[in-house]
């Protein structure tokens, strides 16, 4: 097994009287591509900022080993669900990748030769070095979603945690995104976000159930009965094909 | 426009009119980007608005009422922005207080202070005939202020006001550059009150780079855009109020308001195409 990245100890988490996490105790590993799946409301996005430290535990500790502190900064990438900034703003895609080196860029408005060509190494591998001078307005919904995966690969993050990276696009997208994740994941531990685990549960390694407490899975085992549990609704009809 | 042009070669204070347009220009541009992408246009109205407060306090003690407004813009604009950094929800309840207040404030100073107040009037109002050169020179030395940390921090304030969330995680302090922003608007705000007086600022702040906005592609490109078009919005106006001699600083604005009018239609008229 590999070494442990990040270590969820039975963590809780209200806003204010709500109670949304409940002695979450869980293991990141090394390289692992997780994936934490559980209905809407159930805490997801809430447990990814914990281990982000955008939000504090009420009970339980979070480490983060290596990552603690200003490591954090560029070791961690995070493509968050509902990106906050405008659409509308005068941007090109070669720019918001840039961004992507800010902690470690200098001042002034110049960037230097190796900053410049990791970010053309992410847009090669996220193959949006094409619309490179487009304006973020213009883009899709897959297109602006591998550019903040580029922007987030350009400073060689260790792990990289995504929250619903899939949610704007379609299926093919869908696909392509993963297939990509998949890769990534050979040297890079990922945790994704999903409401699909049909889909998600044929790329990621492992995942992790989530509706206030947290039961973990080998993507071998999910069966009709856990979703049952995780959602609190018979199940019709699920596919794997592993 | 002939006689515009051989006025302008006869009179040192037209010509002192028109070196104020193009160095508010350069403010205008850098600073209305900002405020245009940022979608903070009242909330400048009402850091301009407040400055009234150190006016007539400075005309009150008979001290300068340029530098009053410089204090009291850089005073309300970091009081503004702390308080809004920690009280979001209520954000336009907190520029409707500081926009009256200030105001208010200045009102009862003024109101204290003996005399007829005609500089007042063209500080509200604006009046740019009246420029001197000393006045230029102020405007001169807050614009090297301005550009000075917008190009220094240029990546910074990008990705805080573009996105702060993703600012924050990278260790940036977003709190710190939307303050310091602030500050620079405020500053950019009493250069623009020579021109356009404090009630009209606005204008300039957001009408010049909402139509460099329409164009542009990137915010750098957009800085340059609307200081030229800040630029010719403002001589241009200059040039129309000087035949009949209306007042500039509202042939100015009704010049913006134009400009911004005809460029949203020849969008629409290209987009379409």
């Amino acid at each position: 097994m590999n070494n442990v990245v990040i270590d969820v100890d039975n963590v809780s988490f209200n806003y204010g009287a709500v109670s949304v996490l409940e002695n979450i105790s869980f293991k990141i590993y090394e390289d692992e591509f997780i994936g934490i799946i559980g209905p809407n409301a159930g805490g997801k996005s809430t447990l990814l900022k914990l281990i982000l430290g955008l939000l504090k535990p009420n009970k339980g500790v979070i480490s983060k080993f290596k990552y603690d502190g200003k490591a954090l900064i560029n070791n961690i990438g995070y493509v968050s669900q509902h990106s906050t900034f405008p659409r509308d703003f005068p941007i090109t895609v070669g720019e918001v990748v840039m961004m992507g080196h800010i902690a470690t860029s200098s001042k002034f408005f110049h960037y230097s030769k190796k900053e410049i060509e990791l970010a053309k190494q992410a847009m090669q591998k996220l193959e949006i070095q094409d619309i490179e001078k487009r304006k973020i307005g213009e883009l899709s919904g897959g297109q602006l979603q591998r550019v903040l995966i580029a922007r987030e690969l350009v400073c060689q993050p260790e792990i990289l945690i995504l929250d619903e990276p899939t949610s704007n696009v379609d299926m093919r997208i869908e696909e392509d995104i993963f297939s990509l994740l998949k890769n990534y994941s050979e040297h890079m531990t990922i945790i994704v976000v999903s409401h699909d685990i049909a889909f998600i549960s044929s790329y990621v390694d492992r995942v992790a159930c989530l509706n206030k407490t947290l039961v973990c899975h080998s993507t071998e085992s999910i069966s009709g009965k856990m979703i049952e549990e995780l959602y609190d609704v018979p199940v019709k009809m699920i596919h794997h094909n592993h | 426009m002939n006689e515009f042009i051989a006025a302008l070669i006869e009179y040192t204070f037209l010509q002192n009119a028109i070196f104020a347009c193009l160095l508010a220009s350069i403010g205008c541009g850098v600073i209305g980007t900002y405020v245009v992408v940022k979608k903070i246009s009242f909330l400048t109205g009402g850091i301009a608005h407040s400055v009234l407060a150190g006016m007539g306090m400075a005309y009150f003690y008979n001290a300068s009422p340029i530098m009053g407004a410089i204090i009291a813009a850089l005073v309300s604009s970091i009081m503004i922005g702390w308080i809004n950094l920690r009280w979001k929800e209520h954000e336009d309840v907190l520029i409707a207080a500081f926009w009256s207040a200030g105001m208010a404030i200045g009102i009862l100073f003024l109101s204290r202070t003996p005399g007829y107040n005609v500089d007042l009037m063209s500080y509200l109002f604006g009046n740019i005939l009246l420029i001197t050169n000393s006045d230029l020179w102020l405007m001169l030395l807050l614009d090297m202020i301005v550009i000075v940390f917008v190009f220094v921090y240029y990546k910074h304030f990008l990705v805080s006001v573009f996105d702060e969330e993703f600012a924050r995680l990278r260790g940036i302090n977003t709190e710190l550059f939307y303050i310091l922003l602030l500050c620079l608007i405020s500053i950019t705000i009493v250069i623009l009150i020579q021109l356009v007086g404090l009630i009209m600022v606005i204008a300039l702040l957001t009408l010049p780079a909402a139509i460099a906005n329409q164009y542009v592609t990137s915010l750098h490109k957009m800085f340059l855009l609307s200081a030229v078009i800040c630029a010719l919005i403002s001589v241009t106006g200059v040039a129309i109020s000087f035949g009949p001699d209306l007042p500039t600083g509202s042939v100015i604005v009704l010049t913006a308001c134009c400009a911004y009018f005809f460029s949203v239609v020849l969008k629409q008229i290209l987009s379409s195409k």
